[in-house]
């Protein structure tokens, strides 16, 4: 028959043993979660991705008419959309991404140059959705970036690194601007 | 709430009766004092892991800017904006959200304690506004977490005037003394506390909740098309004036209180248990 101190130390114990197995639940479900939180946040990029690249025929459409004799201009496009529509990891979409929003820059700095076309109802219709879409990527792609470095910093944080490397977690990549979003676009008039 | 009056039953009834099967001890007022002690202890200890998974949850969600807020859990960050006009009880400030509170001290045998005799709540929709646009918030079953605005006693010879007419206003007797006579009075006003807490239109707040569509909403406006709520998967909906920091620190703090609080009550109640049980 156990003593009360002896009956007191195995309480404290298995106090101690809960505590410890409650701990490490919580942290291998925080794990996940930030895991899953990146797929998640990634997901809801590709959704705004294929709505805008499903808005650029419209555009084109719009736009072609008047500006006739803007070959580059629509070949951009024509390959930016190519490259979303194969791009297949993160950072294919992302280029994918930079140049789809340096060919759509280009296409409204030109539409500048035509008064008729920049006055059309449609045109400004889809240029308004455009830029809400290319504003809503923006915020989500910071989303997205938010959750990588959080999930980054977590999984080489102790203790949480010996359960990332138990469940194999891997440093994941940055959604990073493409070199060509960050240029400038020049507007001929 | 009902799984957690479970919880509680449950723990009563293994305590109380397998307990006393199990090791032949007979109920007595140690027993339950035991009981009770070891029961609370219990709950504070779980409770303190629950609130640590929480920190864990708001560390592990990236601030999203309303603008492009996707459905499911999220935390926002900006300024209360009013849906509804709501002003705070005492002082009728613009606020969208208020709570107050009068306690009485009561005699109840050798001891007194504090009782509720008033209690007053105002929960109503508003919407949270950051740089990029704003969102409508359903505040009715969030936690909400604010410090008291207001605290006062109230066992003077007089009541501030507004807390006198908000009083009269909600038929709350004040027990005025018969007699006053410098600082002697005769009879009337029982010790009273009041606490009030709101939150004032264009304050800060966080947000921890989950953004819904709308029902029937077609509109092509994210504040009408998108609710924050309390969800069906992830059922933490919480709200505070305080910073993101602030509410981690504060949070954390609690759950290290609640854990380290609940064991040593726990080991308590079962040294208590052992003592009676043993007499």
């Amino acid at each position: 028959m156990a003593t009360g101190l002896e009956t007191i130390l195995g309480a404290v114990t298995a106090l101690i043993v809960v505590s410890i197995v409650l701990w490490i639940i919580i942290i291998y479900n925080g794990l996940v979660m930030l895991k899953n939180n990146i797929q998640k946040a990634w997901a809801n990029i590709d959704v705004l991705l294929k709505q805008r690249s499903s808005e650029v025929p419209n555009l084109v459409s719009i736009v072609k008419g008047y500006m006739k004799y803007e070959k580059e201009v629509f070949t951009r496009i024509t390959e930016a959309r190519a490259a979303t529509t194969q791009a297949t990891s993160i950072q294919e979409k992302a280029r994918a991404n930079g140049m789809m929003t340096q060919a759509l820059k280009s296409l409204f700095a030109v539409a500048e140059n035509y008064p008729k076309l920049k006055a059309g109802e449609n045109f400004l219709k889809l240029q308004k959705r455009i830029t809400e879409l290319e504003n809503m990527i923006a915020d989500r792609r910071e989303f997205f970036n938010d959750s990588v470095t959080a999930y980054n910093i977590r999984i080489q944080q102790i203790p949480d690194t010996f359960i990332a490397r138990f469940l194999k977690y891997e440093k994941e990549t940055l959604f990073e601007a493409m070199e060509e979003e960050k240029k400038v676009v020049k507007t001929v008039f | 709430m009902n799984k957690k009056k479970g919880l509680w039953g449950v723990g009563i009834l293994l305590f109380f009766v397998i307990m006393p099967i199990l090791f032949g001890f007979r109920i007595s007022k140690g027993l339950i004092l035991s009981g009770a002690v070891i029961v609370s202890g219990l709950a504070l200890f779980y409770h303190g892991f629950q609130t640590y998974r929480r920190v864990r949850l708001i560390e592990n969600i990236p601030t999203s800017d309303i603008r492009s807020l996707a459905m499911g859990l999220v935390e926002i960050t900006g300024k209360a904006v009013q849906k509804v006009d709501l002003k705070s009880p005492l002082i009728g400030k613009p606020c969208v959200y208020s709570r107050i509170e009068i306690q009485e001290l009561r005699q109840q045998g050798k001891h007194s304690s504090w009782v509720t005799i008033h209690e007053k709540e105002q929960r109503e929709n508003f919407y949270v506004r950051d740089a990029t646009g704003q969102v409508e918030i359903d505040p009715r079953e969030a936690q909400i977490e604010i410090p008291p605005d207001r605290t006062c006693s109230l066992p003077g010879k007089q009541y501030p005037k507004e807390i006198e007419q908000y009083c009269e206003k909600e038929k709350i007797p004040l027990h005025k003394p018969f007699f006053t006579v410098g600082p002697l009075q005769l009879g009337g006003n029982p010790s009273r506390k009041l606490n009030e807490w709101f939150i004032e239109a264009g304050d800060a707040v966080y947000v921890m909740g989950t953004a819904a569509q709308k029902n029937g909403a077609e509109s092509a406006k994210q504040e009408d098309r998108i609710i924050i709520t309390k969800g069906m998967h992830h059922p933490f909906f919480y709200i505070s004036d305080k910073t993101e920091k602030e509410t981690i620190k504060g949070l954390k703090r609690n759950s290290y209180w609640f854990i380290g609080g609940g064991a040593a009550l726990a080991i308590v109640g079962l040294a208590l248990l052992l003592t009676f049980g043993s007499v």
